[in-house]
């Protein structure tokens, strides 16, 4: 008797508790999302080093979505396996808005399209807020180099390119430019980027590609000297330094492979959710996001942490540009396997 | 140059600024005792704080905190054998066992005091390399570095007890254990057995915890311990004799500096390489080698002198050139940057004051830290004396959570049971682990230089300047060592 | 003659070492083999030298090991124990969370010991309020919440 009493009070919570917890969520559901954001915890996750420039940016971001929303960010930094560990979790995450995270999505988009293991993700998939920096690589020589001209790095012997963060931007658009002007060339991957720029300075290596605004910072340090930009169009950070195809006309097929990272593949450091983020939320919060690149506040702020220029691309074009990328996955990843074959021995 | 000193002394009297430096003080020793809870924590949890103060009270906070977290380490080491941060392992293979018979004071007390001389002493120093800062550090590249971590794995014999075989065998599973993980240079996954937690390899502090601090609860449960202290008495040893053992070796101490600093100053060589390279230094020269092991007080005092002195050292890098000589540096870096402060040559010529007032800061930090980790041995020293009931659950807790803390995955928990057990298993089979440590530590090193000094300058890439000096002083050592041993013999 | 423990030891490391050279052969730049590889060959050779020692020195041995070295019964049941504590806290961890394995297990341990409950449960609850006060709210560190309650936050 006491048995059965037992459980049907049992019975009853529970079926009780699934009501509360069943409308709860069908009453977060039918809230507006400025109503719904306000007073919210939002997980904030970035795959990046604290402190790293992706990580200061996003703090930025942080504080001024938090502004507008009304909700309270927490900040968490999940950088395993490069970054793609924080990526993976933020893909399996509750789809309800509440989850956000920011980073250099190029960094990210390669590593799923060269399949390097650890990663879950896809980034077509993701729910895409903002753009909010956009930037390019810059090729960049040793500050005492006595490469001036595409001619003279076509006729060096030996040519060492330095890259860091693994196989990726920086490493495959050295195999591009090797394989694209025919280097005598080989690449070394370092550790980070401020060994590479060390490496540089210290005329170990030759030349390197970096995000315009960190290779203009190195130039102004003295431990590099800008030498091209790539870009279709010479960049406002720097536009007294040409772009490679100002500085030299290749032949299709090679001008073929430059395209991409000219044009296609640039720096991006973007806000999104995980995949299926409901309409209204996910409108709301490319709303919002508009809002914080227009603060002047912000835009202050944000000058202080990066030199990259502020991105007008909004989260429908990002979605685009990313898609577009990833139907190509299958031939960008053997071209780059090949030229990894070649040239990283 | 002068000027500039005076007014960044000027300003780190202001109350303010002060009053910021003894907030970090005080976190930074509070949470240093906690194993796991590095700088590199610390700095990355203070980083949303500091944004919109003033440069000099955020950045003396922080250059504060990360000063005195190597300071407060030891204390942790040495009392309960679990290291507060990973340098503290070298000091700790002979801070514990002095604890354990029941000189705790003693231990606590000639770690902090070289802490805290290796804290302020190479401040000097660098203020001094200011002018030919940028330079020195163009000359150390990647061939160099590779012969330096090869100085450092050269200690590996050294570090082995009894049966030299033995402790190069711990050494060569470290190195082995190093290449697990993801290796970026080639995009190969090594014994990764598809995890993504073993992509970013075996979490060194949970290796620390595991094999240091885990292995002496197992140890202690199975002997039958009641307490840490095995020696009878309950009289706690003066911690002035360990500040007295310190002056008595001044110059052990002034030069374990010396190579803390300079280590700290190099990009990618990280601070454990310094302790530990002092740590088989010391042996070496020292007149009686059996004791260490043991509790050596020489085994304590360089390479806690080495480890705090590669703060000021990889302080001026990240100042001078932006380039982060550790991951805690980096994060500093960011807060340089959040603060407006454009780390580079400026920071060497327009800015100079602000780099005295961080640099001086250090050393005030270390002063001061260390006089309250001395005032307050005496009683931590007690802890030695608890009964070990209390002390397990106590210590276990520490190391699950400082082990989880420094990856925030549960795997890690896992990753220091399981080196905790083979620690044990070591221990009984009379295997050295510290060698282990130092070829984890060094191994992946290596391997990173050696694969960069062969692209760049072939084969024999170690004939350059300072390559063939650290090779020569190496050989020198292990000569004069060798005789030494000899004419005992004779 | 009986064989010491080292001795199996350094036969598991060899059978170790093996398959870690042979795996490292798999990988496909030199880059990649060299570190694995040159560190399992020389564990090998270290270890089989180490078996020469070992039986060189065996009579020495055994009298050292009967000595001062062996291992009873009763050490194998006590290392049994502390490794079940510590398994268990561990999968407490992995289910609770740590704010909520660390009292359990700490009284769990200290119950095994024989202490009284008012002492374990004190203690217990110092030890948790201790590491919640310095871990979650001083430092923000946002300690695992263990699967159960990750599965109801859901």
């Amino acid at each position: 008797m006491q048995l059965k009493r037992g459980l049907s009070f049992i019975m009853v919570m529970t079926m009780a508790g699934l009501i509360v917890v069943g409308s709860s969520e069908a009453g977060a559901a039918a809230q507006k999302p400025a109503d719904f954001y306000r007073g919210k915890r939002i997980d904030f996750i970035i795959p990046n080093a604290p402190g790293d420039t992706s990580d200061l940016i996003a703090r930025v971001v942080v504080k001024y979505l938090d502004k507008y929303t009304g909700a309270t960010s927490v900040i968490r930094n999940v950088r395993e396996a490069g970054g793609a560990q924080g990526l993976n979790e933020l893909y399996r995450a509750k789809p309800d808005g509440l989850t956000l995270g920011q980073t250099n999505t190029v960094r990210s988009t390669l590593a799923e399209i060269m399949d390097q293991p650890g990663v879950e993700y896809q980034t077509a998939k993701l729910s895409w807020i903002a753009n909010i920096t956009e930037d390019y690589m810059t090729f960049s020589v040793a500050p005492k180099s006595p490469f001036k001209t595409i001619a003279d790095l076509k006729a060096a012997k030996n040519l060492i390119l330095a890259a860091s963060g693994g196989v990726g931007h920086s490493t495959l658009t050295c195999l591009a430019l090797i394989e694209a002007l025919g280097l005598d060339a080989k690449v070394i991957i370092y550790k980070s980027s401020g060994e590479r720029s060390l490496a540089v300075a210290q005329g170990e290596v030759q030349g390197f590609f970096g995000s315009t605004s960190a290779s203009q910072q190195g130039a102004q340090r003295g431990q590099s000297r800008l030498f091209f930009v790539l870009a279709a169009k010479r960049s406002s950070v720097i536009p007294d330094v040409p772009t490679l195809r100002e500085l030299v006309q290749l032949p299709k097929d090679k001008a073929a492979i430059m395209k991409l990272w000219e044009e296609d593949i640039f720096v991006m450091n973007s806000l999104f959710g995980p995949p299926g983020i409901p309409k209204e939320r996910l409108s709301y919060l490319r709303e919002m996001a508009a809002k914080v690149m227009k603060d002047p506040e912000f835009k202050k702020t944000i000058e202080k942490v990066s030199d990259s220029p502020l991105s007008v691309m909004s989260g429908s074009e990002l979605e685009k540009q990313f898609g577009s990328l990833l139907d190509r996955k299958a031939e960008i990843k053997q071209t780059y396997q090949r030229l990894q074959d070649k040239y990283l021995k | 140059m002068l000027e500039a000193l005076v007014a960044g002394a000027v300003t780190l009297l202001q109350p303010v600024v002060l009053a910021g430096m003894f907030l970090g003080i005080i976190v930074g020793l509070v949470v240093g005792i906690l194993p796991g809870v590095g700088p590199l924590v610390l700095y990355s949890l203070c980083l949303p704080y500091v944004y919109g103060m003033k440069p000099e009270v955020a950045l003396g906070f922080m250059v504060a905190l990360g000063s005195v977290v190597s300071t407060a380490g030891p204390v942790t080491a040495a009392l309960l054998n679990v290291p507060g941060e990973t340098s503290s392992a070298a000091a700790m293979q002979d801070s514990f066992p002095m604890t354990q018979r029941g000189e705790a004071g003693r231990a606590i007390g000639a770690a902090v005091f070289s802490s805290m001389v290796g804290g302020v002493f190479p401040v000097f120093i660098a203020m001094a390399m200011i002018p030919v800062m940028i330079p020195a550090l163009l000359l150390f590249k990647s061939p160099e570095k590779c012969v330096m971590v090869l100085v450092g794995l050269s200690f590996l014999a050294t570090l082995a007890s009894r049966s030299v075989y033995k402790g190069l065998i711990a050494g060569m599973l470290g190195m082995l254990l190093a290449a697990v993980g993801f290796q970026d240079q080639t995009g190969t996954a090594r014994f990764t057995f598809g995890t993504v937690f073993l992509h970013q390899g075996i979490p060194l502090t949970a290796l620390a915890l595991g094999m240091f601090g885990l292995t002496e609860i197992l140890d202690m449960y199975v002997e039958g311990e009641t307490n840490i202290a095995k020696s009878l008495t309950e009289e706690i040893s003066g911690v002035l004799d360990g500040i007295k053992d310190v002056i008595r070796h001044w110059w052990l101490c002034v030069y374990s500096s010396i190579i803390g600093y300079i280590v700290g100053i190099i990009p990618g060589i990280g601070g454990s390489v310094a302790s530990w390279v002092c740590y088989g230094h010391a042996k070496m020269t020292s007149r009686h080698p059996e004791e260490f092991g043991k509790g050596a007080i020489e085994g304590v005092i360089a390479p806690e002198a080495a480890d705090n002195a590669k703060e000021s050292g990889a302080l001026l890098t990240t100042m001078a050139f932006g380039i982060p000589g550790s991951s805690s540096m980096a994060i500093l870096l960011g807060a340089f940057v959040l603060l407006g402060v454009t780390p580079g040559p400026d920071m060497l010529t327009t800015k100079l004051p602000l780099a005295f007032t961080l640099l001086l800061g250090v050393a005030f930090a270390n002063i001061v830290g260390g006089a309250i980790c001395l005032i307050w041995a005496k009683q931590l020293c007690r802890i030695a004396f608890v009964h070990v009931d209390f002390l397990t659950p106590a210590i276990v807790v520490m190391i699950f959570v400082g082990a989880f803390v420094g990856t925030y995955s549960i795997i890690s928990v896992l990753t220091a049971i399981a080196f905790g057990l083979l620690g044990y298993c070591m221990k009984r089979l009379e295997y050295p682990r510290a060698p282990l440590i130092l070829g984890f530590i060094l191994g992946g090193m290596f391997e990173y230089y050696l694969s960069i000094s062969l692209k760049v300058k072939g084969p024999l890439f170690f004939l350059t300047p300072i390559s063939l000096i650290m090779i020569a002083i190496i050989i020198a050592l292990y000569g004069y060592s060798y005789l030494r041993t000899v004419r005992k013999k004779v | 003659m009986k064989k010491s423990a080292n001795f199996y030891f350094l036969v598991a490391l060899i059978a170790i070492m093996s398959w870690v050279a042979i795996t490292s052969l798999s990988f496909k730049r030199l880059e990649a083999q060299l570190l694995p590889l040159l560190t399992s060959v020389i564990t090998i050779l270290l270890a089989v030298g180490g078996m020469l020692v070992e039986r060189l020195d065996r009579r020495k041995q055994l009298v050292d090991e009967r000595e001062n070295n062996t291992w009873t019964p009763e050490q194998s049941r006590r290392l049994a124990a502390i490794m079940g504590w510590v398994l268990v806290f561990f999968f407490a961890i992995f289910l609770l969370g740590f704010l909520a394995a660390i009292p359990l297990s700490t009284l769990l341990y200290l119950k095994m010991r024989g202490r009284p409950w008012r002492t374990a449960v004190t203690f217990a609850a110092m030890l948790t309020i201790g590491v919640y006060l310095v871990f979650e709210l001083g430092l923000k560190s946002d300690l695992y919440q263990g699967l159960l309650f990750s599965v109801i936050d859901k």
